[in-house]
Parts: C-alpha cells; sequence; structure tokens
C-alpha cells in the first residue's frame, strides 16, 4: 500500500497490514494515536517526561504484541487497555520506589511543556487577574484530578478527555454498563467534592 | 410525575448516553426541580474542567522515539498484560531498572564467570548488550548472576523463546540484584540500539539461521555468531564491553573527568581501519556513561564490522560521503550510506551477513547489477544516544 493509502486505511486494515510485514502501517497507526495515548498517560502519571516514556513503551508494546489484537473490539479500545494497563504497571513502579510526588504550596510544578515553575498563589499585577485565575483554576483541577483514587480518575480521563462512549469504556475496562454510568457520576461527584473544598482552602489563604 | 430514579442519570444525561425516554423523564424533572438542576450545572462544570485538559498533544519526535525503542529491541520477551504489574516494570527515566528473566531463557554463570569474562560471552552474541557489572570482594562466597538474552524479534514475528542458544540476536543484562554487594564497582551500558547495522528492507526478520557445523552440539544463534559473524565484531565488541576494573571505577567515581575511554583506541582503530577520533570530538559526551558506550561499540563498530566482513569475503565496500569528502565518522552522525558491491549471486550472502550482524530492516534500495557485479545501496542508521 502507499503512503497515503495507509494513511487512509482504517486501524483494522493497518493492523492487517502490519501483521503482513509492512512496518509504516505501525507508523501510521503510532502518528494517529499518539496523541490520546500520550494524554492518557500524563493524566494518568502526571509527569510529562514519565507520560512521554510511558507513552513511547507502549506503542513498543503495540509493536510487539499487535498479533494478539483480535479484532473483535475497536482498536482504540484494545491501545487504551494496553496504555492503562502499563501505566498503572508504571504507577506502581513509582509507588514502590516512593516517588511519589508529595506537592506542597511552594513545590515546584511540571508543566505540560516540561518547564517548571514555582506554584503561585496570587499574583500582584491587576491585567492578570483573570487569564491567572483561568491558570490557577487549571492547575487545581489538573491536581485534583491527579489525586483521585485510580479507579476515579481512569474512568474520568476515558470519559471526559479521551471521549469514548460508556459502551467503549466498558470495553476497555471490562465493566459493565450500569457499573460504568455509575462509576463515571461517582467520580464526578468526588472530584466536584475535592474542588470545591481546594478552592474553599485557596481562597483563604489568597 | 415519577420520581428520579438516580442521580447517575445526570452525568449520563451530560454524556447523552440517556436513552430517548429516560431523557425525556428527567427533563421533566429538572424543569421542577430547581437543586436538581444545580446539581446539573456544578456537574457540568466539573465534566468542562476536565475536559479543558484534553488539548494536550505527545512531543514532537515521538514516532522516532518510539522506533528507535522498537530497533532497540525494547519490550522484548514482555507480557502484554502482566499479572501484578511487577513482571513488566516499566523503567523509570534515569533509573536502570534490571530486566525481568523468565525461567526458560536464564542462564545461570558462577561468580567468577563475571566481570570481562561475562562480557565476553556477551559481547558473543553481537548486538544489542545492556550490561551491569559488579565485582565481588574476595571473601564473598560464591553466587551467581543471571544473564538475560531476549531474542530480536520483527513486525509480525511472534518473539523466539527459549535458551540463549536459540537466540540469533540477544539483548543481554546481567541483573544487578542478583549479585553480590559491598567492595563494588557498578556501570550500567546500554547501547540503545547504537550499534545496530539497519540493513534490508522493511521487516527483515532475524530470524535464527540453520546452525553450521560446530564442535559443540547446541544449535545456536550464538554458534552461529561465533562461527559466520565477521571477526571484527566479536573481538572489538568483545574488548569493548570489557573495560579494566579501573577504568570504569575512574569513569563511574568521576562522571567530569577528561577521559573515560572504555574502549580501547587500538582495538577501535582495528575495527575502524582509520585513525582515532580527536579526543574532544567525545568531550561532550562524558556525562552519560552508556552514552559513550553507545558510540564508542555502536557507529564505529557498525562501521567496523562492515568493513570487515566485507574484507573477509573480497566484496568492495564505498562510504557515500554526504560532502563527497572522506569518511568522517562524527559522534553526532545519525547515518552512513554504503554501497556494498559483491559479485552476481552472492546477494543473499551479504543480506545474510547484515543479518547476522543483528540486523533490522530499517532503510535500504533494492540491489541493483551493474554487469557482473551487484550493489547493495544500505543506509545505516545511528541510534542517538
Amino acid at each position: 500500500m502507499t503512503r497515503e493509502e495507509l494513511q487512509q486505511a482504517e486501524d483494522s486494515e493497518l493492523v492487517r497490514v502490519f501483521l503482513e510485514g509492512e512496518r509504516a502501517a505501525f507508523e501510521v497507526l503510532v502518528l494517529r494515536h499518539q496523541d490520546r495515548v500520550y494524554r492518557l498517560c500524563l493524566r494518568t502519571v502526571h509527569d510529562p517526561k514519565r507520560a512521554e516514556e510511558a507513552a513511547q513503551e507502549v506503542f513498543v508494546k503495540v509493536f510487539r504484541h499487535l498479533g494478539k489484537f483480535r479484532g473483535d473490539s475497536k482498536f482504540t479500545t484494545w491501545l487504551y487497555r494496553v496504555a492503562l494497563n502499563h501505566c498503572r504497571n508504571v504507577q506502581a513502579y513509582r509507588a514502590r520506589r516512593h516517588e511519589k510526588r508529595h506537592d506542597s504550596l511552594d513545590a515546584e510544578i511540571t508543566n505540560e511543556d516540561g518547564s517548571t515553575r514555582t506554584r503561585q498563589l496570587a499574583d500582584d499585577r491587576p491585567d492578570a487577574e483573570d487569564d491567572l485565575l483561568v491558570r490557577e483554576r487549571l492547575t487545581i483541577m489538573k491536581e485534583e484530578l491527579a489525586r483521585l483514587d485510580p479507579i476515579w480518575k481512569e474512568i474520568l480521563v476515558l470519559r471526559d478527555v479521551e471521549g469514548l462512549s460508556y459502551d467503549e469504556i466498558g470495553q476497555t475496562l471490562e465493566l459493565a454498563p450500569g457499573t460504568v454510568k455509575s462509576r463515571i457520576h461517582r467520580a464526578r461527584g468526588e472530584l466536584k467534592t475535592r474542588l470545591a473544598r481546594r478552592l474553599k482552602g485557596d481562597e483563604r489563604i489568597a | 410525575m415519577t420520581a428520579h430514579r438516580t442521580t447517575d442519570d445526570l452525568s449520563a444525561f451530560l454524556d447523552e448516553e440517556l436513552t430517548d425516554e429516560e431523557r425525556a423523564l428527567l427533563e421533566e424533572q429538572l424543569d421542577d426541580d430547581a437543586g436538581l438542576r444545580a446539581e446539573l450545572e456544578e456537574l457540568r462544570g466539573v465534566v468542562d474542567g476536565v475536559r479543558s485538559l484534553g488539548d494536550v498533544r505527545a512531543p514532537d519526535g515521538f514516532l522516532g522515539a518510539v522506533l528507535a525503542r522498537v530497533d532497540a529491541g525494547e519490550g522484548l520477551g514482555e507480557d502484554l498484560f502482566p499479572e501484578d504489574g511487577s513482571a513488566n516494570e516499566a523503567p523509570m527515566p534515569g533509573v536502570a531498572s534490571p530486566p525481568t528473566p523468565s525461567e526458560d531463557n536464564v542462564v545461570r554463570f558462577p561468580w567468577w564467570l563475571r566481570g570481562p569474562a561475562v562480557a565476553a560471552v556477551a559481547a558473543a552474541l553481537v548486538v544489542g548488550i545492556g550490561l551491569s557489572l559488579r565485582d565481588p570482594g574476595p571473601s564473598e562466597p560464591p553466587s551467581v548472576a543471571e544473564l538475560t538474552t531476549r531474542p530480536a524479534g520483527s513486525p509480525g514475528v511472534p518473539v523466539p523463546t527459549g535458551t540463549v542458544e536459540d537466540a540469533g540476536d540477544a539483548v543481554v543484562a546481567l541483573d544487578p540484584e542478583e549479585l553480590p554487594t559491598g567492595g563494588v564497582e557498578s556501570i550500567r551500558m546500554e547501547p540503545r540500539g547504537a550499534d545496530r547495522v539497519a540493513v534490508g528492507g522493511a521487516g527483515t526478520s532475524a530470524t535464527p539461521q540453520p546452525p553450521p557445523a560446530a564442535s559443540k552440539p547446541h544449535t545456536s544463534g550464538l554458534r552461529e555468531a561465533e562461527a559466520d559473524a565477521p571477526e571484527g565484531v566479536v573481538a572489538v565488541a568483545a574488548e569493548a564491553f570489557a573495560p579494566e576494573p579501573d577504568a570504569v571505577a575512574d569513569a563511574s567515581a568521576d562522571e567530569d573527568a577528561e577521559s573515560d575511554d572504555l574502549m580501547p583506541a587500538a582495538a577501535r582503530n582495528s575495527a575502524l581501519g582509520m585513525a582515532p577520533a580527536s579526543a574532544g570530538a567525545d568531550a561532550g559526551d562524558r556525562d552519560a556513561l552508556s552514552a559513550v558506550a553507545s558510540l564508542r561499540t555502536g557507529r564505529r563498530d557498525a562501521i567496523g564490522a562492515l568493513q570487515d566482513a566485507a574484507r573477509q569475503r573480497g566484496w568492495a565496500l564505498e562510504f557515500v560521503s554526504p560532502a563527497g569528502g572522506p569518511l568522517m565518522l562524527s559522534d553526532h552522525q545519525t547515518e552512513q550510506v554504503v554501497v556494498l558491491k559483491v559479485p552476481s549471486g552472492q546477494e543473499a550472502a551479504a543480506q545474510r551477513v547484515f543479518d547476522q550482524l543483528g540486523t533490522f530492516g530499517f532503510s535500504s534500495t533494492p540491489t541493483s547489477a551493474e554487469g557482473d557485479t551487484s550493489q547493495l545501496r544500505v543506509t545505516v542508521i545511528f541510534q542517538q544516544p
């Protein structure tokens, strides 16, 4: 197949072509799905550098094990399963190494672009107020999402970041439809409670 | 009016996952219940907040990094879904994580066979070597080190497993966890595929070849490598991976030292058939010992091995210099185009030589014929450390 044909092919077709020995098909799969895998890893391991490493490792696994994809579900569903499983292992590894980050109010924060900054709770410039508020809220959202129990975090990322349907989430996490529905709602409730508590606390500090 | 069945419906409503009937019912309730509407809006705020985190893209060069790791042999022999997350721990950046051996591909060596001797054995496996060494103290009891082999695979080809003898290509590592502690020096060298000569078309396989006649009765990629691989590969790699303990100690203790030349200059020159690179060329790479090892054992050995292979068989090997001048191997060079000229009918033999160097399909152009000679134009890809 030409490069153009590969780029227009469905995932399942790319898998088939790759298994026949066409490495370019794998490259197209990576380019097509690298953003979503990276996002998933980022929201799971919470560090851009580690997320990049983890996402690369996910695709290495895909390369080695693509023959195990049976095609009875969407490729993305299988890919998410591989990615989530790998990220769980990465987190377990970190936990065993006591590398869990314990943020404090003056802790250094890693930005999405990999740079770091020291947390700021306030900015004296009046014209920066709105922007700062948005950024602070975004930061708080990231941090509280990161602190959620994995059981809640994973399902929120799959639903609200990646936009998977309930059915796809059920296949990815191997959950019954009713469980998906209730778990999503409980996860949002958990995050909402955390955000409310956090924002209330930060307002007092500011 | 029917009571609101469950608050779960609020999330499902936002996600448009309710049936028409369920949605109509909930909308009725929302019309009548201000508290429920407030709850829905709070939930909507949470959903919008999480969604706002979705505008993230993979870093530039992501695909290249994935392919490099694939070519370096990463992930070979690992399970897709390890049971408890411990079997296939992902190595953290900057953390040397030992490979997880499985019983069917582990060869145990007595403690006295570690150090340079093991390194030499490992080097005989040709390519893809990650090595951790610890020298035991003199009073320590005998113990074993583990030599784990990971045969190389290719797209769509099941990864073979088995003992080291079955490996056509191998990644070798000693597990530091299994080694005695105390009075030791430690070094981890990870070529990360730098010494893999990328030859052939996409999907070129590292499939084990039929074993040649050998004095020992085991059928093996190892035996095959010893018998057929160009002499330079084994000899040079063995020297490269058997640093003098003092040299290792010096390099580990002082990463800022002016010289950490792990590969004897004579061996490198022999492999290259050329003058050594200037000392200054390597100065910038000393902060990462593994990077130094990669450069020394990878880029130059790959070219040296090609030269030896061609020389032994009487084939002509030409280097295509980008500038049209003499070949200059710099530490920042990413690839080198070579043209191998072989007598017609020996194309397959030429390809086999490359395969035996532990190659993966990566980049090449079809063989072209010119009289009685065939030309194989090959791009040797060097992975950046």
